[in-house]
C-alpha cells in the first residue's frame, strides 16, 4: 500500500513535462500558414500594408494624420501640385529637394519603414506558406506568387524613391537594403546593408517573374482587381522595364516593356473604352451615394474594365478608406496652381476642365478650406472616398508607344496607342486629327508627345516625378541634380548601423 | 498621496489575548549517563525566547504559560515538551541516531543549520496577536534589511510594493517569488493580478499580454480608472505562519534559478508539535480613520474662484451650499480579525488545524472585504522508514473594496457647492443646476459608493502533499506534489442613472469576469547528510521539479437591465463575451545543492539550477545558474573561545552566482502572431501581425557578489548581521529601437544591463533584561543604489513609459525623473515662470514648443528611495508591553498628481480645488507660488501650469514614519480565574 502511494506519486510528478505549449486564443505561423484559409486572410493583411504605405488604409484605428504617402511623391514636386507655405514641411522638402533632420527622421522615415513593413508581411506569407503550407496545392502555390509580386510592388515602389541612380541609370549605385526572410527578432551584429540598384532591380524582376506562372492566368472580374493575377504582374513588369531602361535607353528593356505591355493589352477582360467622359464616368466616378441608406452604401457605378489593379476604398467597398482623398480634398498643404489646367491641357480636353460637378477631374474639392483654391477629384469628392488606381490600361499603352519608338522608331502601332489616349477625353465632334509619323520631326519628338500625354492622361496618379527623373527632365525645382532629385534615406538607419547603411551621396 | 494613504496604516491595536502568561522555568539537561550537556540551545516554540545551557547544563528562560520547550544539540535528538506548571525542569536528551540540525532554517527544497548558512537571508517570525487584518507583506515592513516595501494603493486587497535589493529589471516584475511550503504560489507579476474598474465596457481581466513598465513599480499616477492589482497575498492569514526566511544572494536564490533574482520569500506554516496540545484564539479589532486629509476649497470659495475665471454671464458658479464630499464618503472603519488553531499529536501523528475569519472596512463607506481561512497540516510517521504529510489552505475571500480609491478621488474633485441630496431627499445628481460645467464622471460620490457595486471574489486552495522515505539515516527520498487553486469572479456594476445625466457616464451596464487559475507543481528531491570524524558534514539536496499553470478566464458584458434589482450578466437586455480562453506555460528544472562544512569551522557550498521555460523559444529555453559560497566560523576558532568569551558566534561568508528572472511576460516562445482585424479588404477579412517574431529574446542574467557576517555577542544579547552586496543584471530586456528596415519601431531586446550595489544591517539588541523590565532593539537598515551600465546602440534612451515620465540613461539610476523646470510666479504680472536649460527664465512654458519641448527637460531626482530601513523597540514591565515601530525612507522623489490636478481650474471638468489656490496672484507685488488665474502659460486647450511633466508638483518622498503603536497586556492566571474566564 504504502509502496504504491509512492510509486502513484513519482508517476504522476515525471510525467506530461512538455515545454511545447500551443496558444489558444491567437494564431501563430504555423497555424496560419497551413491552412489556406487563414494564409488567404494573411495575404489580404499584406494587401493592406501595401495599400498603407502607398495612400493610406485603415490601421488600428482611422488615423489620417499623416501627410506623406509614399503615393504623394509621384506628384509633388512636379507641375501637377504646388505644396503650400506652412503647410506639411516634408512635402515642402520634397519640392525644394532640401531635407532636414526633422524630415528625414519624420515623414521620410515613415514612408520607409511602412514601405519595409509591407515588404515583411509579404516575407511572411511567402516564408510560411512555403514551411507550413501543402506546396502541390495550387491555392497555396498562388498565394506564395502573390506574396511575391506585393514584395515586387513595394520594392519598386521604395526604390524609385530611394535608390541612388535607380531610375537615372546608375546600376551601381545604392539600392535597397534587401529583405527576403520575415522578421522576427533583432541582432545588432547582423546589420544588413544596401544592395546596389541593379541587385534590387534583379531582385524585383525575379520576384515578378517568378510569381507569374502561378498566378491566375487571366484578370479578374473588374470588382475584384485589388488583386494579382498574372496580368497585373506583367503590367506592372512593363513599368519596371520602362523605368530601368529608359534613361540609358536599353534596348533589351524596351523590349521586354514591349513583350509585357502587348501581352497585357492584348488581354481578354481589359477594355479601352473609347467614351469621351470614361475618365469622371467610369474609371474615377464620383460615387454619390443616397445618404438615406446610409447603413448601406450601394455601389453607384460598375468599375471600369480599363483599371488593372486598384485599392478597393470606393466608398462602398466595407468601409475602408484611403489616407491621400482627405490630404487633396482639403487642400490644406497641397494644391493645383490656377495656371495649371489651361498649361497642360488643349483646349476641349475633359481631362483639363475644371468645374465643381461631377462631370470634371479638377475642381474645388472642400468648401471649408481654401475655397479658391483648386485640385484633383480622382480620388475623392464632397460625396467620398474613391479607389486608388495603382495601374490601369492607359499607361500600358503608354508604356507601349515610348519603349516602341525607343526601340524601332514611330511605328503605326505606336501611333495608335498615343492617338487611342490623346483623342479619347474629347467629345466626337471636337476629337483632334489622328497624329502620324509626318507630324513629329523625329523619334524624339514623338517620345516627347507621348510623356507630355502620359501627364495629361496619368496626372496625380503617382507618375509624374518619376517619368520626369526616368527621362532626364527637370523637376519643379529646376536647379535640381539628377542626385537631387530621389528622396535621402532616413538619418535613423545611418545612425542605427553606425554609418554601415550609407545616405544617398545628394544627402550625406 | 501616497504619503497620506500609507498614514492609514499608522493604527493603535487593542488586542486582547490569553494565556500568554509568562513563567520563568530552570533546569539542568543531561545526557543519559546524567552528564550534563554544555551549549544546548533551549527555545520556546514559536517565540523568539531561547538560551543555551552553561557548563553545568543549567539553563533558565522565561516562557508563556503552555509553551513548548524545544531542546537541541548536535548529536542528539531534539527533545520537545511542555513544562506544565513545574518551575524546575530537568530534561535528558538522547544520543541521536541520525543527523539533526541545531537551528534549522528552510533553504528551498532543504533545511540548513542556521550557523553554517553561508548565504545572506533573513528571517523573520511573526508574533501572531500582531498580526490583525494586514497581509503578509505589509507586516514585513521594516522588519528585515534590503526589503523595500511600499503600500502602492490605499485600497483594501490591493498589492503592495515589494522589492528585495533594488530593481534588477526594467521590462520585468519586480517582485519576490513566494513559496508557501514547497508551492510557488499565483504570482505577483502585475498582468495576472490586475483587474479593471472601469466603466464596466472595458475587460476586468488582463492576460497576461506585453506588458511595459518595471512591473509593478508605478509611482504616483493618479488613481482613477485605474485598474485594481490586487495582492495575491491577501488570501495567507498571517496566524498559519511559522516563519519566513527572505532569500537574498545567489547563493540563497539560485536554488530557484530562473525566478529567484528579486528575491525569494519562503513561507512556512506551522505544524503540529509532539506530545502536546494548544488551542489558540485571537481576536483583534482596529480602528482606521484617514490622517492628513487633503486641505479643499469650501463651496463659496469654490464658486468664487472659478466666478473670477469665467466672467462671462454664460457661466455660472453658485455659492451658498458648502459640502464636504470627502467627509461624506469617509468614516471610521472598523475591523476585526478572530483566528483559533489547534495543534498538537502524537508519536505518530502531528496536526495543526485553524481557521480565521477577518471582517475588515475600508476608510470609504460602503467597501469592506471579509475573509474566510482554513488550513489543515498534517504529518504522519507511517513507519519508522516512511512518514507522509499534507499541508492544505482554503481560504475565501470577498473584496468590496475595489473602488474605494477611485470614489476617495471623485469625492476630492467634486464641486463643493453642490448638495449631496435633494431637498426631498433623493440624491443630487450632477453639477446642474448649480454650475455651468462639471466633473461627469463624479455625478455624486456618495451614490457611487452606494449604488455601484464592484467586487472581487476569491476562492483559493494551496496546498501539497508528500511522502518521505528515509531507507538509511543519511539519506531522506521526497516526492511532493502540490498545487495552487484560484478561482476569482469579479463583478462590476455601474448602476442606472437618470436620464438628466445618463448621456455622458456609462451607466446600467455590468461586466463581470471568471478567472480559473490552476498551478501544479511536482518536486522530488534526495537530501542527504553525512557525519565525518571530527565535526564535518556534508549536506545537501539534488532534485528535479516540473512546473506547469493554466489561466483561464471569460469576461462578460451586458447592458440595459430592465431594473436596478437585476444584477446578473446574464439578465441584460443586451450582452457579449469580451474575452475567453486560457494561457498556460510550464517549467522543467533540475537542481542540487552540496554544503560542505569541515570541523564546524569551514563551510564550502555550492548551488545549481537547470530551469526549462515554455515561455522562450527552443533556442533559448534552457537557463542555467550556478553559485558557490564560503564562510568561515572564526569564532570556533580556539584562540576566539579561548580570549574573546564574550563572542557567542561570528561567522564570516561571502557568494558568487548567477540568477535571472522571468522578465518576459508573454506566452508560447516569442512567436509571430495574428490577429483577425475588424476591418475588410475589398470585403474579405484579413489578418494583421499584433506581434512579431522575437526569437533572439533571451533570460535576463544577474551575477551578484555577496560578502557578509553574522555575529552574536554578550549571550545573545547583541545580534549582528551585515551583508554588502553587488548585484549586475545583463542582458536586461529593453524595449529599444530596431532598424527601420524591419519594418517595425521597437522591440523588446536584451539589451540592457544594470547594476544595485548596496549595504545591509540588521542589528537586536537586547539592552534591558532585570527582573521586571526588559527592552528589546531591532534596527534595520538598507542602503541601494542603482545605475544602468547600458542601454541600446546609441547609448542612450528616453523612455517616458507608461507616461509616468521617467528617463532612462547610461550612467544614471532606473526611474528618474524627466522634467521641465518651474521656476514660480512673476510678482509683477502672475504669470509663470519657467527655467530653461540654456539657463534663462522665461513665462513661455518649454513645452508649448513641441519641436524642443524634451530638449529643456532636465533630471530631477529619481523616484526609488536609496536609503531605506525600519526600528522597532520593545518594552516590557511585568505584563505590559510597548511596541513601536518606526519605518524611514529617504532619497526617493514623487510627482504629486493629486496635488497638480487639484490645481487644475481650466478644464471643463471644473474639479475642487487645492486650498492652496487660494494664495492665487492677484495683485502686483504679491510673492505666491500661485499664478493668477489667467496667465500666460495658458495656451489654446493647454494649461502648462498643471501639467505633471514639470517640478512644480515634484516632492520628496522621504519619510519617517510611526508605523506601529501597541500596548499589550497579559493578564496573570490568577486574575483570569477570577473573571471566570478560566477554570
Amino acid at each position: 500500500m504504502k509502496k504504491n502511494f509512492y510509486t502513484l506519486i513519482l508517476i504522476a510528478a515525471l510525467c506530461s513535462c512538455n515545454l511545447d505549449l500551443a496558444p489558444e486564443n491567437v494564431m501563430v505561423d504555423q497555424t496560419v500558414y497551413s491552412e489556406p484559409k487563414t494564409a488567404q486572410a494573411a495575404l489580404n493583411g499584406a494587401y493592406v500594408r501595401m495599400n498603407i504605405f502607398m495612400a493610406g488604409a485603415p490601421e488600428d484605428q482611422n488615423n489620417y494624420a499623416y501627410s506623406s504617402y509614399a503615393w504623394l511623391a509621384g506628384d509633388i514636386g512636379t507641375e501637377n501640385l504646388k505644396t503650400r507655405e506652412g503647410g506639411s514641411s516634408s512635402q515642402i522638402a520634397l519640392e525644394e529637394g532640401e531635407y532636414d533632420h526633422s524630415v528625414r527622421d519624420g515623414d521620410i522615415l515613415t514612408s520607409w519603414r511602412k514601405g519595409y513593413n509591407a515588404i515583411d508581411y509579404a516575407n511572411n506569407i511567402i516564408d510560411g506558406v512555403t514551411r507550413y503550407g501543402n506546396l502541390e496545392n495550387a491555392e497555396n502555390k498562388r498565394i506564395i506568387a502573390e506574396g511575391r509580386f506585393l514584395r515586387a510592388f513595394n520594392y519598386f515602389n521604395l526604390l524609385k524613391m530611394f535608390g541612388d541612380g535607380a531610375l537615372t541609370g546608375n546600376g551601381d549605385g545604392l539600392g535597397l537594403i534587401i529583405r527576403d526572410k520575415p522578421y522576427d527578432g533583432y541582432n545588432p551584429e547582423q546589420i544588413q546593408t544596401r544592395s546596389t540598384v541593379n541587385q534590387t532591380w534583379n531582385f524585383i524582376i525575379s520576384d515578378l517573374e517568378q510569381a507569374i506562372p502561378d498566378l491566375p492566368e487571366t484578370p479578374s472580374a473588374a470588382s475584384g482587381r485589388y488583386v494579382a493575377t498574372a496580368p497585373v504582374a506583367k503590367a506592372l513588369l512593363s513599368r519596371v522595364y520602362l523605368y530601368k531602361g529608359s534613361y540609358t535607353n536599353d534596348l533589351e528593356c524596351m523590349t521586354k516593356v514591349i513583350e509585357y505591355a502587348t501581352d497585357v493589352i492584348g488581354c481578354e477582360g481589359y477594355i479601352f473604352d473609347n467614351t469621351s467622359t470614361v475618365h469622371h464616368h467610369a474609371i474615377f466616378p464620383s460615387n454619390e451615394y443616397d445618404s438615406s441608406l446610409a447603413s448601406s452604401y450601394p455601389d453607384p457605378v460598375a468599375r471600369s474594365a480599363e483599371i488593372i489593379f486598384y485599392q478597393p476604398s470606393r466608398i462602398s467597398t466595407e468601409l475602408y478608406p484611403n489616407g491621400i482623398s482627405s490630404v487633396l480634398y482639403n487642400k490644406r498643404t497641397l494644391f493645383i496652381e490656377d495656371s495649371y489646367p489651361a498649361a497642360t491641357y488643349t483646349e476641349g480636353d475633359l481631362r483639363g476642365m475644371v468645374e465643381d460637378s461631377a462631370d470634371c477631374m479638377i475642381g474645388q474639392g472642400s468648401t471649408s478650406y481654401y475655397p479658391q483654391d483648386i485640385t484633383t477629384l480622382k480620388f475623392t469628392n464632397n460625396a467620398g472616398y474613391d479607389d486608388v488606381i495603382f495601374i490601369r490600361l492607359a499607361e500600358i499603352k503608354l508604356n507601349l508607344a515610348e519603349a516602341l519608338a525607343r526601340r524601332d522608331g514611330i511605328t503605326d502601332e505606336a501611333l495608335k496607342q498615343l492617338n487611342d489616349i490623346r483623342r479619347r477625353p474629347f467629345s466626337p465632334d471636337k476629337r483632334p486629327a489622328f497624329l502620324t509619323a509626318a507630324d513629329f520631326i523625329g523619334k524624339d519628338d514623338f517620345i516627347n508627345e507621348v510623356l507630355t500625354e502620359r501627364n495629361r492622361e496619368l496626372a496625380f496618379e503617382s507618375h509624374q516625378r518619376w517619368d520626369l527623373i526616368r527621362t532626364g527632365r527637370p523637376l519643379r525645382n529646376t536647379s535640381l541634380s539628377d542626385a537631387q532629385k530621389i528622396l535621402p534615406i532616413p538619418d535613423y538607419e545611418v545612425n542605427i548601423s553606425k554609418g554601415k547603411i550609407e545616405q544617398n551621396t545628394a544627402f550625406k | 498621496m501616497k504619503k497620506f494613504l500609507s498614514s492609514l496604516l499608522a493604527l493603535v491595536l487593542t488586542t486582547v489575548t490569553w494565556a500568554q502568561v509568562q513563567v520563568t522555568v530552570t533546569g539542568t539537561v543531561t545526557d543519559e549517563k546524567d552528564q550534563p550537556i554544555a551549549g544546548v540551545v533551549v527555545f520556546e516554540e514559536g517565540t523568539p525566547n531561547a538560551t543555551y545551557t552553561d557548563g553545568d547544563g543549567k539553563y533558565t528562560i522565561k516562557l508563556n504559560v503552555g509553551g513548548i520547550l524545544t531542546f537541541s544539540m548536535i548529536g542528539y535528538e531534539t527533545h520537545k515538551e511542555a513544562p506544565g506548571n513545574r518551575s524546575l525542569f530537568n530534561v535528558k536528551l538522547r544520543e541521536d541516531t541520525g543527523f539533526r540540525l541545531l537551528e534549522s532554517v528552510v533553504t528551498g527544497y532543504s533545511t540548513q543549520d542556521r550557523r553554517n548558512i553561508t548565504g545572506a537571508m533573513s528571517s523573520v517570525k511573526l508574533r501572531e496577536e500582531k498580526s490583525a487584518g494586514a497581509s503578509l507583506d505589509l507586516l514585513l515592513a521594516g522588519q528585515a534589511p534590503g526589503v523595500f516595501v511600499s503600500a502602492s494603493n490605499g485600497g483594501l486587497g490591493s498589492a503592495n510594493l515589494l522589492v528585495i535589493r533594488g530593481v534588477s529589471s526594467i521590462m520585468g516584475d519586480n517582485n519576490p517569488l513566494y513559496v508557501i511550503d514547497g508551492v510557488p504560489i499565483y504570482g505577483t507579476d502585475r498582468g495576472s493580478n490586475s483587474l479593471s474598474t472601469h466603466g464596466g465596457a472595458i475587460n476586468a481581466f488582463a492576460m497576461g499580454s506585453m506588458t511595459t513598465g518595471g512591473g509593478s513599480l508605478q509611482y504616483n499616477s493618479d488613481m482613477i480608472d485605474q485598474t485594481f492589482e490586487k495582492n495575491p497575498l491577501a488570501t495567507l492569514n498571517p496566524d498559519d505562519i511559522e516563519s519566513i526566511e527572505i532569500l537574498k544572494d545567489a547563493y540563497a536564490t539560485a536554488i530557484y534559478g530562473s525566478r529567484g533574482s528579486a528575491g525569494v520569500i519562503l513561507i512556512t506554516t506551522k505544524k503540529g508539535a509532539r506530545e502536546a496540545s494548544q488551542v489558540t484564539v485571537n481576536y483583534g479589532i482596529s480602528f482606521d480613520r484617514p490622517m492628513g486629509k487633503i486641505p479643499t476649497l469650501t463651496g463659496d470659495e469654490y464658486a468664487n474662484i472659478y466666478s473670477m475665471y469665467y466672467p462671462s454671464t454664460g457661466y455660472k458658479f453658485k455659492s451658498g451650499v458648502n459640502t464636504d464630499w470627502v467627509d461624506a464618503i469617509t468614516r471610521t472603519a472598523i475591523s476585526h480579525n478572530m483566528s483559533a488553531s489547534v495543534n498538537g499529536g502524537t508519536d505518530k501523528i502531528n496536526y495543526f488545524i485553524s481557521l480565521r475569519y477577518s471582517d475588515t472596512d475600508s476608510y470609504v463607506i460602503n467597501n469592506d472585504m471579509q475573509s474566510y481561512n482554513a488550513r489543515i497540516n498534517l504529518t504522519s510517521q507511517i513507519s519508522r522508514y516512511m512518514s507522509v504529510g499534507a499541508n492544505m489552505s482554503m481560504t475565501k475571500m470577498y473584496n468590496h473594496a475595489l473602488e474605494a480609491s477611485k470614489i476617495y478621488n471623485l469625492a476630492l474633485k467634486n464641486a463643493p457647492n453642490v448638495p449631496i441630496y435633494e431637498e426631498n431627499g433623493d440624491y443630487h445628481y450632477g453639477f446642474g443646476p448649480y454650475n455651468s460645467i462639471g466633473y461627469v464622471d463624479a455625478y455624486n460620490p456618495v451614490a457611487s459608493a452606494y449604488d455601484n457595486i464592484c467586487t472581487l471574489q476569491d476562492t483559493r486552495a494551496v496546498g501539497n502533499i508528500y511522502a518521505e522515505l528515509k531507507p538509511v539515516k543519511w539519506l531522506a527520498l521526497k516526492s511532493e506534489i502540490g498545487m495552487d487553486l484560484n478561482n476569482s469572479v469579479t463583478y462590476t456594476k455601474k448602476s442606472e442613472l437618470p436620464e438628466s445625466i445618463a448621456a455622458s457616464i456609462p451607466n446600467n451596464q455590468a461586466s463581470e469576469t471568471t478567472g480559473n487559475n490552476f498551478r501544479f507543481v511536482s518536486n522530488n528531491t534526495a537530501n542527504f547528510n553525512f557525519e565525518f570524524p571530527g565535526k564535518s558534514f556534508l549536506q545537501g539536496v539534488i532534485g528535479e521539479s516540473y512546473e506547469t499553470s493554466d489561466e483561464y478566464a471569460c469576461s462578460v458584458y451586458g447592458s440595459d437591465f430592465f431594473s436596478p434589482q437585476l444584477i446578473g450578466v446574464g439578465a441584460a437586455q443586451n450582452k457579449r463575451v469580451t474575452n475567453a480562453g486560457s494561457s498556460k506555460w510550464a517549467l522543467l528544472s533540475a537542481f542540487s545543492r552540496i554544503n560542505y562544512t569541515h570541523h564546524q569551522k569551514y563551510i564550502l557550498g555550492f548551488t545549481h539550477r537547470l530551469d526549462g521555460s515554455s515561455r522562450y523559444n527552443r533556442n533559448h529555453r534552457f537557463l542555467s545558474t550556478p553559485s558557490v559560497s564560503v564562510g568561515w566560523r572564526i569564532s570556533e576558532e580556539p584562540f576566539v573561545r579561548k580570549h574573546m568569551p564574550w563572542i557567542d558566534d561570528f561567522k564570516v561568508r561571502g557568494s558568487i552566482g548567477w540568477q535571472s528572472k522571468d522578465a518576459y511576460n508573454s506566452y508560447y516562445g516569442a512567436q509571430a502572431t495574428y490577429v483577425l482585424s475588424n476591418i475588410a479588404y475589398g470585403g474579405n477579412a484579413y489578418l494583421k501581425t499584433s506581434q512579431p517574431g522575437n526569437v533572439n529574446l533571451d533570460w535576463e542574467k544577474t551575477i551578484t557578489y555577496d560578502a557578509g557576517l553574522d555575529a552574536i555577542f554578550w549571550d545573545r544579547r547583541v545580534e549582528l548581521t551585515l551583508d554588502w552586496y553587488y548585484r549586475k543584471t545583463v542582458d536586461m530586456l529593453f524595449g529599444s529601437d530596431v532598424p527601420a528596415y524591419t519594418g517595425y519601431t521597437s522591440q523588446d531586446q536584451n539589451i540592457a544591463d544594470m547594476r544595485n550595489t548596496g549595504i545591509e544591517m540588521r542589528l537586536v539588541a537586547t539592552w534591558l533584561r532585570t527582573r521586571n523590565w526588559g527592552g528589546l532593539t531591532t534596527v534595520n537598515l538598507s542602503r541601494n543604489t542603482n545605475k544602468i551600465l547600458k542601454l541600446n546602440l546609441a547609448g542612450d534612451q528616453l523612455d517616458q513609459m507608461n507616461s509616468t515620465f521617467k528617463y532612462y540613461t547610461v550612467g544614471g539610476p532606473v526611474a528618474q525623473w524627466y522634467l521641465h523646470q518651474w521656476a514660480g510666479v512673476d510678482p509683477d504680472t502672475g504669470n509663470p515662470l519657467w527655467l530653461y536649460n540654456d539657463g534663462t527664465t522665461r513665462t513661455t512654458p518649454p513645452a508649448a514648443d513641441w519641436t524642443d519641448s524634451n530638449g529643456n527637460k532636465k533630471v530631477m531626482g529619481v523616484a526609488i528611495p536609496t536609503f531605506y530601513g525600519g526600528l522597532t523597540n520593545t518594552l516590557t514591565y511585568k505584563g505590559f508591553e510597548l511596541t513601536t515601530l518606526l519605518t524611514f525612507s529617504v532619497g526617493g522623489r514623487m510627482i504629486n498628481a493629486t496635488k497638480a490636478d487639484l490645481m487644475t481650474y481650466t478644464s471643463s471638468n471644473a474639479y475642487n480645488l487645492h486650498k492652496d489656490m487660494l494664495k492665487l496672484w492677484q495683485m502686483k507685488g504679491q510673492q505666491t507660488d500661485v499664478p493668477a488665474l489667467k496667465n500666460t502659460s495658458i495656451i489654446g486647450n493647454y494649461d502648462y501650469t498643471s501639467a505633471v511633466t514639470t517640478t512644480r508638483y515634484l516632492e520628496s518622498s522621504d519619510y519617517l514614519r510611526l508605523k506601529n503603536l501597541e500596548l499589550a497586556w497579559s493578564m496573570s492566571p490568577e486574575t483570569l480565574k477570577k473573571t471566570g474566564f478560566l477554570t
